[in-house]
């Protein structure tokens, strides 16, 4: 298992760098001039060309990619054009947001995706069974910003009940401090006590988090009752229901075990693919993550930006890759 | 704040060369001459005032910070001399407490805290002011400001000027937009009236000449074009330019909606011309670039820009997109008229000693780039902002664009 792992790591490097030089490659490529954004507009012709000798833009390419290179391996990912600040550190200020709505999402995706695909299973054909499979079907299909925009008009315009987005209201962000221990507000409100925070923190994040969680608990339930449909037709299933093994143990010691790897791979990979595919979700909820940075990055093509984002989701998705490979290799009749 | 502060706030500025430096570009040297007197000693007749008073590079601040960098100011520090103080900045959002001891003075009926927050969503905006979280917002979506402009019971709708115009340059220099007749022809078939009452639902105001309206040397008798398919054929023929297999390319901003649906309007009328016009939408540096292109016959023949002054001179139209350039920088229409190159260095002089004479020449050299045709002076910029009728006061001076002045915003009685 430590070999497979530490072979795993070494490709994921040999994938990281890949990623870099195919994103430096394409900024360098795509027909737009870094010395002209980061002088801002109505720059002189002067100020342009002191941007370029700034921006090391009159060196050659491989000097160029070499310099980058040498500046991530100390953990400089550059200057954001528009800000003029550290694109780390403004990464550090937006992950936090992003990673708080997307764990407690996705946590929320499998308290409600895996109980609901077993018992879709258990029950199969049956009307629960037809019910959670259009609820699945649905949770998938429909249009984040549609979901988004629909939980708005419904809980905040019509019923009043939750606020219209943000991460706090207004009045806790003039009256108060928010705690700054690690990034994730609810957490930090629990270690700090602040929990009139607490609660005003937790009402905003329902609507996103619903909105966000929706496709991965369609996909959860989905893969959980095809996997363990599957796994419920095994002769060692009929052994054990034919031994007098309650059906609750069957399902939930037994056969959830062997299908859970499919499952959490999926999850994994849907978890990557959702930490930097926020930016509809974080336009519409004013939730001050990375999407709404990308967002901004993308459209004035704040390469620094675009690049620092990029590695970020890369490394994401290398890593809860890993993690899914290691849950599927902890199965005994994975041979490695 | 007194002399002092002002000095050393315009020598950084001057010294430092970055950002909108260039406008204190007149001046010599500046002195502390009295408490609250300083003197401008230029290298040339320039209008200090209007300089002095600009939206940006002109901010005074205190001496204590003026060697702060950028990342002290972005923690949400400040220097200034207003009536508002950052309480706090964040990513998306700002807090501004009343400076108790400001010079003004405070009613009761002013706001202590005002706090701006970047809301991205047009339809969030609107909610929060329907439910009245929130009290002002402007750049709504067309959908969402007609809704809005019904609810008066709730909001009312204020719509203001701005000093910005959208303009198309064409490729004078380059067949066959060199031939002044075919500009004509250009100028009569771009969808005017269809731009500002369709596309932008009213939100804008038909350019008359080079300067925006409400800017000293606008002037409402400079010849202003109209969609006319029929004259514009008239110039055509006139033009002896032959349409058959004539493409002409236009290139824009990305991001503008409205850019790609006025534009699309004027495919379609150069159409029934016999004329197609390519699309192309691009980043502005990417256009810039074309534009740039030393072969006149490689650039684009047309440019969609928009222009807003450095501080409320009409000196930056004329000087910067319209006077004669060895390298291309903004005169992207490549107007080379030594004339008209006499005529604004005359004007500019006579800003500083005799203003209505420089009018004068000024609406003479806007009549003569009518006339000629170099640039389609499409709109005026409006914003409209969506206010809260619990509150009054509201108002925005165009020099300084989307700068609300909280100070003088109240509730209502």
């Amino acid at each position: 298992m430590i070999k497979y792992i530490i072979k795993r790591l070494l490709s994921s490097v040999v994938v990281l760098l890949g990623v870099i030089t195919l994103t430096f490659i394409i900024t360098r490529v795509v027909p737009s001039n870094p010395a002209v954004k980061w002088a801002g507009s109505r720059a002189t012709q002067e100020q342009i060309a002191q941007a370029s000798i700034e921006l090391g833009l009159d060196k050659p390419l491989p000097v160029q990619y070499v310099s980058y290179l040498n500046q991530l391996l100390h953990g400089d990912l550059g200057t954001s054009y528009s800000s003029k600040q550290p694109v780390a550190k403004e990464l550090a200020q937006y992950v936090p947001a992003t990673l708080e709505l997307v764990l407690i999402a996705f946590v929320l995706a499998i308290i409600v995706g895996i109980p609901l695909g077993i018992y879709s299973a258990k029950k199969k054909d049956q009307l629960l069974d037809h019910c959670s499979r259009f609820f699945s079907i649905g949770a998938v299909s429909l249009p984040t910003f549609w979901v988004a925009l629909f939980l708005q008009l419904i809980f905040y315009k019509t019923l009043q009940l939750l606020p219209i987005g943000g991460r706090l209201s207004v009045t806790a962000t003039v009256f108060d401090t928010q705690p700054n221990v690690t990034g994730l507000l609810l957490l930090d409100c629990v270690l700090t006590g602040k929990w009139g925070m607490f609660r005003d923190a937790l009402s905003h994040m329902i609507l996103p988090c619903i909105t966000i969680a929706l496709y991965p608990v369609g996909l959860v339930s989905r893969m959980t009752r095809s996997a363990l449909l599957e796994i419920l037709n095994e002769d060692y299933i009929t052994a054990g229901r034919s031994y007098g093994l309650s059906e609750r143990k069957m399902l939930w010691k037994y056969a959830l075990k062997n299908s859970i790897g499919t499952t959490a791979t999926d999850v994994a990979l849907s978890m990557g693919y959702t930490l930097t595919d926020t930016f509809l979700v974080e336009a519409i909820f004013s939730w001050p993550g990375i999407g709404s940075y990308i967002s901004e990055a993308v459209t004035t093509l704040n390469f620094p930006a675009i690049i620092g984002v990029t590695i970020f989701g890369a490394c994401c998705y290398i890593i809860l890759n890993l993690v899914a490979d290691i849950i599927v290799a902890m199965d005994p009749r994975i041979r490695l | 704040m007194n002399a002092e502060a002002v000095v050393a706030y315009i020598q950084r500025t001057i010294n430092m060369g970055l950002g909108a430096a260039f406008i204190w570009d007149p001046v010599e040297s500046i002195e502390a001459t009295g408490e609250y007197e300083v003197t401008f000693t230029c290298r040339y007749a320039a209008p200090v005032d209007l300089i002095a008073s600009a939206g940006y590079a002109a901010y005074i601040m205190s001496p204590n910070v003026i060697d702060k960098d950028t990342e002290w100011f972005n923690e949400g520090n400040d220097g200034g001399s207003g009536p508002y103080m950052i309480s706090k900045a964040s990513g998306d959002t700002v807090i501004l407490a009343a400076y108790e001891d400001y010079r003004g003075g405070w009613t009761e009926d002013q706001f202590p805290n005002v706090i701006v927050k970047e809301v991205a969503e047009s339809s969030s905006r609107r909610q929060l002011l329907e439910t009245g979280e929130a009290q002002l917002s402007s750049e709504f979506s067309s959908t969402d400001l007609n809704a809005l402009k019904e609810e008066t019971d709730k909001v009312y709708a204020y719509q203001v000027s701005t000093f910005n115009n959208v303009m198309i340059f064409l490729n004078s220099e380059s067949a066959p937009c060199n031939n002044a007749d075919f500009r004509r022809a250009m100028q009569y078939a771009f969808p005017f009236e269809e731009t500002v009452n369709g596309v932008l639902e009213g939100n804008a105001k038909q350019s008359v000449g080079l300067v925006p309206e409400g800017l000293w040397s606008h002037d409402d008798s400079i010849l202003q074009y109209h969609c006319d398919l029929d004259k514009a054929q008239e110039y055509l023929d006139k033009s002896g330019v032959d349409v058959n297999g004539l493409t002409l390319s236009v290139t824009y901003m990305n991001g503008y909606d409205e850019y790609a649906s006025f534009l699309q309007l004027y495919q379609s009328n150069l159409k029934k011309l016999g004329i197609n016009l390519e699309l192309r939408s691009m980043e502005w540096d990417e256009q810039w670039a074309e534009a740039q292109s030393p072969n006149a016959d490689e650039r684009q023949d047309m440019t969609v820009m928009i222009w807003w002054p450095d501080y409320a001179s009409p000196l930056s139209w004329f000087d910067t997109l319209i006077r004669s350039e060895d390298t291309i920088v903004y005169n992207l229409a490549y107007i080379k008229d030594a004339e008209l190159d006499a005529m604004m260095e005359e004007a500019a002089t006579l800003t500083v000693t005799d203003r209505d004479q420089a009018i004068e020449i000024y609406r003479q050299v806007q009549q003569k780039l009518a006339e000629e045709a170099y640039i389609i002076n499409m709109y005026d910029q409006t914003r409209t902002y969506i206010i809260s009728n619990e509150i009054t006061g509201v108002d925005e001076n165009p020099a300084y664009s989307t700068a609300v002045q909280y100070y003088n915003v109240t509730r209502k009685n």
